[in-house]
């Protein structure tokens, strides 16, 4: 397979197109935002959470296919979660989830939606 | 005419393959391709000459000294300035961070003001931004016009008796607009002849001819590895009597005359900004690569430029698919294309021309201000040069016609 088809695989191609969890929530429980400095693509997690699990994970963003497409199977790979689970979460499970070996420049935006999500446990381990 | 088949020849890198494709490179706003002819001078001066530059008596330090002074001296012709108003930095954003720090720091004061423009490179806003803050100044922003261009008649409205200071740049990196620097800097001095210009050339020194004499600002930068020359050689050019009244900016040897504990007595220029042991074959390869470009020809390396811009703006502009930014006219515009296909990341499209041997831009430039402006949060970029021909378009062109196919847009 070359490096192309490996990078947009149909499945991809398929979920970017229907990411129905690219959506503002209201009022969730935890929120964050982080920007790739190198490329400015952006992602913000909403998550509510009852009772230390996941019960609803929504994204906004702007930024590459690869990004925006990582952000939303992360958001649903994390419902239904503990929140202890959740916060264990680890590149090489999100990279076998989008089943892509990207290059090191492509590898910030693959894992951009992580970092944040990492965030936003930050910001719930300091309230 | 330039024969660009014949000048890809004299650069090694463009003769290899990517993924299997011949290399297209089409980002020479982030950085040139070098000339064989510079990466020999390169490795001959380490095998020849190569010692401390000022420094010795002995005869490799006295030829290592004189092959500095001699490309100062070719980079001070090739702007037609004096070569004591050329020093030589890391890189341009060293040069302006020199002014910001060196003359910013003894001239603004609170409640000043520093107009930059909404097309700078984050090199050009954010020294200004820094000093501002410690400075109590106001940072003003100079809006850009949806053509791309800069409307002079906002200047009445900005500049005003509290402004002390104007940064621009000559071209943009992202949209490719030649601003009329000289009509500009008239204008401002008109207003108020005491107001300091800072002019970012890095854009425009490698494929624009620059008289420094004639554009009337006090500070103009550019960077050599943007024109055919190694990394790691900026050059601050100043008028000579804002350099002589200006304290140095860092302390240490070379920019010395004599130290005691009593006190230090700094060089002359442009030594008296040249701390520490300088970026010799830094200089010596810009040397090289300026024999190059005048060999060639920079009024010759222009007209292929315009010829290779309509081309691609005609083919681009063709495609209702594709948005471009920035000026249309190409008398305004220099080797610099920006644009997005619709419904595809930027990012996603250099990743499919990339797989096709393509190198293009693609995300904020290092102007997030300005791709906001424009509404987006990231564009692709192609920028052209000597080297390049119509070939390399037409390449970019099927690049985008098999982002098409890939991402079904």
């Amino acid at each position: 397979m070359n490096k192309l088809d490996n990078l947009y695989r149909e499945e991809l191609l398929w979920v970017s197109q229907n990411m129905t969890n690219k959506k503002i929530m209201k009022s969730p429980t935890l929120k964050a935002r982080q920007v790739n400095p190198l490329c400015g693509d952006e992602i913000t997690l909403m998550i509510k959470t009852k009772e230390g699990e996941i019960k609803d994970v929504t994204f906004e963003g702007a930024g590459c296919l690869i990004s925006q497409v990582s952000a939303s199977l992360l958001a649903k790979s994390l419902e239904g979660a503990k929140i202890r689970q959740a916060q264990k979460f680890s590149d090489k499970k999100l990279l076998s989830i989008l089943k892509i070996d990207p290059t090191p420049a492509r590898m910030k935006c693959a894992l951009l939606p992580l970092w944040t999500l990492r965030i936003a446990f930050e910001n719930y381990g300091q309230r | 005419m330039l024969n660009p088949d014949e000048i890809k020849k004299d650069f090694p890198i463009l003769s290899r393959e990517i993924n299997g494709q011949r290399l297209v490179y089409l980002d020479s706003a982030a950085t040139s391709q070098k000339p064989q002819v510079v990466i020999d001078t390169i490795a001959a001066y380490y095998q020849t000459i190569n010692a401390n530059v000022h420094r010795g008596v002995y005869t490799l330090s006295e030829e290592a000294t004189a092959a500095y002074e001699s490309a100062r001296k070719k980079v001070a012709d090739f702007v037609s300035a004096k070569k004591e108003e050329i020093v030589f930095v890391r890189n341009a954003t060293e040069a302006i961070n020199l002014v910001a720090y060196a003359w910013g720091r003894a001239n603004i004061n609170k409640g000043d003001e520093i107009v930059i423009t909404e097309m700078e490179h984050h090199s050009n806003i954010v020294p200004w931004q820094i000093l501002s803050v410690e400075k109590d100044a106001k940072l003003v922003i100079w809006p850009v016009e949806d053509d791309g261009t800069l409307n002079l008649e906002n200047l009445e409205n900005l500049i005003t008796p509290q402004t002390k200071f104007v940064a621009l740049s000559h071209v943009s990196n992202v949209l490719g607009t030649i601003n009329d620097i000289e009509g500009i800097i008239k204008k401002i001095k008109g207003i108020n002849p005491q107001i300091v210009v800072i002019v970012d050339g890095a854009q425009a020194v490698p494929h624009l001819k620059v008289n420094v004499n004639h554009l009337g600002a006090d500070f103009y930068v550019f960077t050599g590895h943007k024109m055919l020359g190694p990394m790691g050689l900026g050059i601050l050019w100043g008028r000579q009597e804002i350099l002589d009244n200006m304290q140095p900016f860092l302390g240490g040897g070379e920019m010395i005359r004599e130290v005691t504990w009593a006190k230090t007595t700094y060089n002359d220029l442009p030594w008296k900004f040249e701390a520490g042991t300088p970026n010799v074959e830094g200089a010596i390869g810009l040397g090289a690569a300026i024999d190059y470009l005048n060999q060639v020809g920079m009024d010759e390396i222009r007209d292929h430029e315009k010829k290779l811009i309509k081309y691609a703006m005609d083919k681009l502009s063709g495609d209702d698919q594709i948005k471009i930014y920035g000026p249309t006219d190409i008398e305004k515009k220099a080797g610099v294309i920006s644009f997005n296909l619709e419904k595809v990341h930027a990012h996603d499209l250099a990743a499919v021309a990339d797989s096709l041997g393509i190198a293009i831009r693609s995300g904020h430039h290092c102007a997030q201000p300005l791709i906001k402006s424009l509404g987006e949060q990231a564009s692709a970029r192609a920028s052209f040069y000597l080297y390049n021909t119509e070939g390399d378009v037409d390449a970019l062109i099927a690049a985008i016609t098999k982002a098409k196919e890939v991402f079904k847009v």
